[in-house]
């Protein structure tokens, strides 16, 4: 709109002027894994973030690259008794027993809200038997506002869980196998650190059609009160997580790298926008943030702060330029 | 949880010992104006990792402030690494605060008398449940249990408050020498309780399960304010769980920090503890 007066013109110019020398090159955090497609590779962890209703308090939930909901199985669970948590130094034990609920209810009021939300959902899906995650694929097939399955062949807290499934390429295989064809979704596989070689394990599960994978669950880890003789957890063990496992999460992401092509989500430990570059340099096309959740409730949205700092400082444009670019010295 | 939970950083008013605990005094940004007794914050003490989590504590005041904000006070023992790191906080240092968590104690009005009932640091949420009471014109009984006399804090609030108090400690050292449980149950025994009458309590388990019993040997209703291992406070990482009877007879896993911290006696699963 033409303006009348010269001096309003004159302001208008020198903040045209102040814009264009402000202006950075945009940059690109926009992530692709299948048929996820995200607006960048910050997700937070399952197990982590509930359904995303309580922390949509706090913040959009479209700000995240994806949310993988908690640990769902067939039927309700109600997960172990308590004492559930045990601190430890830099992290966590836990053991929640995928206290879910279920995946009829899943569809009926928790994924109404994700949609609506506008984020895309990765559902982390749970058996304890084959025909059990075959079944959970099918009736989530097709539904609407899933970007991705991701197999929980690593749960460390239930007794008959899918850990049996994460333990060995050929269970694992086996397992990825009969939910390839059962679902159209894109998959994604979970891998347990708790395993002697996953290098073979991840080389089995792409083998046998994930289309990604992720790194790490928990570590197995336990600890004692030393006055009372006791374990703290009342499962005795747990999963560890925080930034203590980080060191293991980026190790198996760098090593998971060296033998599979498809794209890696790196989580364990991930408090920073730093950490998430770590991950990234070390292979991770995506990450998650899973305890630091429980620290801030935006904690992932700091990541993502951090991340794009990290770019700018860097001169780095297209967060995919991060992904394996670690220099081996 | 409401809504206006709040994640900010508070100024440190006073923090010194009492007795065997700590009293911190710090300035609430409003987040807090409508905190009712029974309600938690949960307060990271330390920016870096170790320790990684934040740590709940029960409000056990709301005090006039400036700009109608109020300076909240929290009641604490220090017991490990976290806790003592918050001795070290001076006043000008921060903290971090996240509240107010969970739902207020059941009742509060003038048809359920309250009988308060506490277990040493278990007096914290009391204080502002005694005080908030007494402003509604409740009547109420007050139940303080220690293992010592320097374990008793706050004293001096509920006599200020001008409300029936008994004592007891573990040594005899001050009130009358053995459990707060023997106390309540011999006023419950002397048929003082009027009709209406409820029990809150707050302490350590082997207090819940006594006064739980007490409460379901006299048919009275009892509010315990639950304590477990937590880490988010927010409801999203399930560790806080207590173990719920629900009328269909199942029993249900539910969150302190979301559906509690307060929960009736009588339906707690305790074979599940």
């Amino acid at each position: 709109m033409p303006c009348p007066s010269g001096k309003l013109n004159f302001e208008r110019e020198s903040k045209l002027k102040k814009k264009t020398q402000k202006t950075k090159p945009t940059l690109d955090l926009g992530v692709t894994i299948g048929k996820l497609k995200m607006v960048n590779p910050v997700m937070v962890a399952s197990g982590c973030f509930g359904y995303g209703e309580e922390i949509s308090k706090f913040y959009p939930l479209k700000q995240l690259g994806a949310i993988v909901v908690k640990g769902t199985t067939l039927e309700p669970r109600q997960g172990n008794s308590p004492t559930r948590m045990a601190e430890t130094p830099a992290g966590m034990l836990n053991s929640i027993g995928l206290q879910n609920v279920g995946v009829d209810e899943l569809l009926k009021t928790k994924m109404p809200f994700l949609r609506k939300a506008g984020v895309p959902v990765v559902v982390n899906i749970n058996g304890k038997v084959l025909e059990e995650y075959v079944e959970l694929a099918k009736r989530l097939d097709g539904q609407t506002g899933i970007g991705a399955l991701e197999i929980n062949i690593s749960c460390p807290n239930v007794k008959e869980g899918g850990i049996e499934f994460g333990s060995s390429p050929e269970a694992a295989a086996r397992v990825v196998s009969a939910i390839r064809k059962a679902t159209k979704h894109t998959l994604i596989t979970k891998l347990s650190p708790n395993v002697t070689d996953v290098k073979t394990i991840a080389r089995a599960c792409v083998d046998a059609g994930s289309d990604a994978l992720s790194a790490i669950n928990t570590v197995v880890g336990m600890a004692i009160d030393a006055k009372a003789r006791k374990p703290i957890l009342k499962s005795i063990t747990g999963g560890l997580s925080g930034p203590a496992v980080k060191p293991i999460g980026l190790r198996v992401v760098y090593q998971v790298r060296q033998v599979v092509k498809v794209p890696i989500i790196g989580m364990g430990g991930i408090v920073t926008g730093e950490d998430a570059v770590e991950y990234l340099l070390a292979g991770a096309t995506a990450v998650a943030v899973g305890t630091a959740n429980y620290l801030e409730p935006n904690a992932a949205l700091k990541v993502v702060e951090g991340l794009r700092k990290y770019m700018a400082d860097n001169g780095v444009r297209k967060v995919s330029d991060l992904v394996g670019a670690l220099r081996i010295f | 949880m409401a809504p206006s939970v709040q994640s900010y950083e508070a100024l440190v008013l006073e923090n010194h010992p009492v007795g065997n605990y700590h009293r911190l005094l710090f300035q609430d940004n409003g987040a807090l104006s409508k905190a009712l007794p029974g309600q938690f914050i949960n307060i990271r003490v330390f920016e870096g990792v170790v320790p990684l989590l934040r740590r709940p504590f029960s409000i056990a005041r709301l005090l006039p402030g400036p700009k109608g904000k109020h300076r909240v006070e929290v009641l604490y023992a220090s017991l490990r690494q976290g806790t003592q790191l918050l001795t070290d906080k001076r006043p000008g240092n921060t903290i971090g605060v996240l509240g107010p968590l969970g739902h207020p104690f059941p009742h509060m009005d003038k048809k359920h008398p309250a009988l308060i009932v506490s277990g040493g640091i278990g007096v914290a949420p009391m204080v502002f449940l005694s005080e908030y009471l007494k402003k509604k014109g409740v009547p109420q009984e007050v139940f303080l249990g220690a293992r010592t006399a320097d374990d008793l804090v706050d004293l001096e609030v509920f006599k200020r408050l001008k409300v029936p108090i008994h004592i007891t400690t573990d040594d005899g050292s001050k009130g009358r020498h053995g459990f707060v449980t023997q106390e309540l149950e011999a006023y419950l025994e002397a048929g003082k309780a009027k009709p209406g009458t409820v029990i809150y309590a707050c302490g350590p388990r082997p207090m819940f399960r006594a006064v739980s019993q007490v409460g379901d040997e006299f048919k009275i209703p009892t509010y315990l304010s639950w304590e477990e291992h937590m880490a988010c406070g927010l409801g999203i990482c399930l560790t806080c769980v207590c173990p719920v009877k629900q009328e269909s007879g199942q029993t249900k896993m539910v969150r302190s920090c979301y559906e509690g911290p307060v929960f009736e006696a009588s339906t707690i699963d305790w074979e599940r503890i």
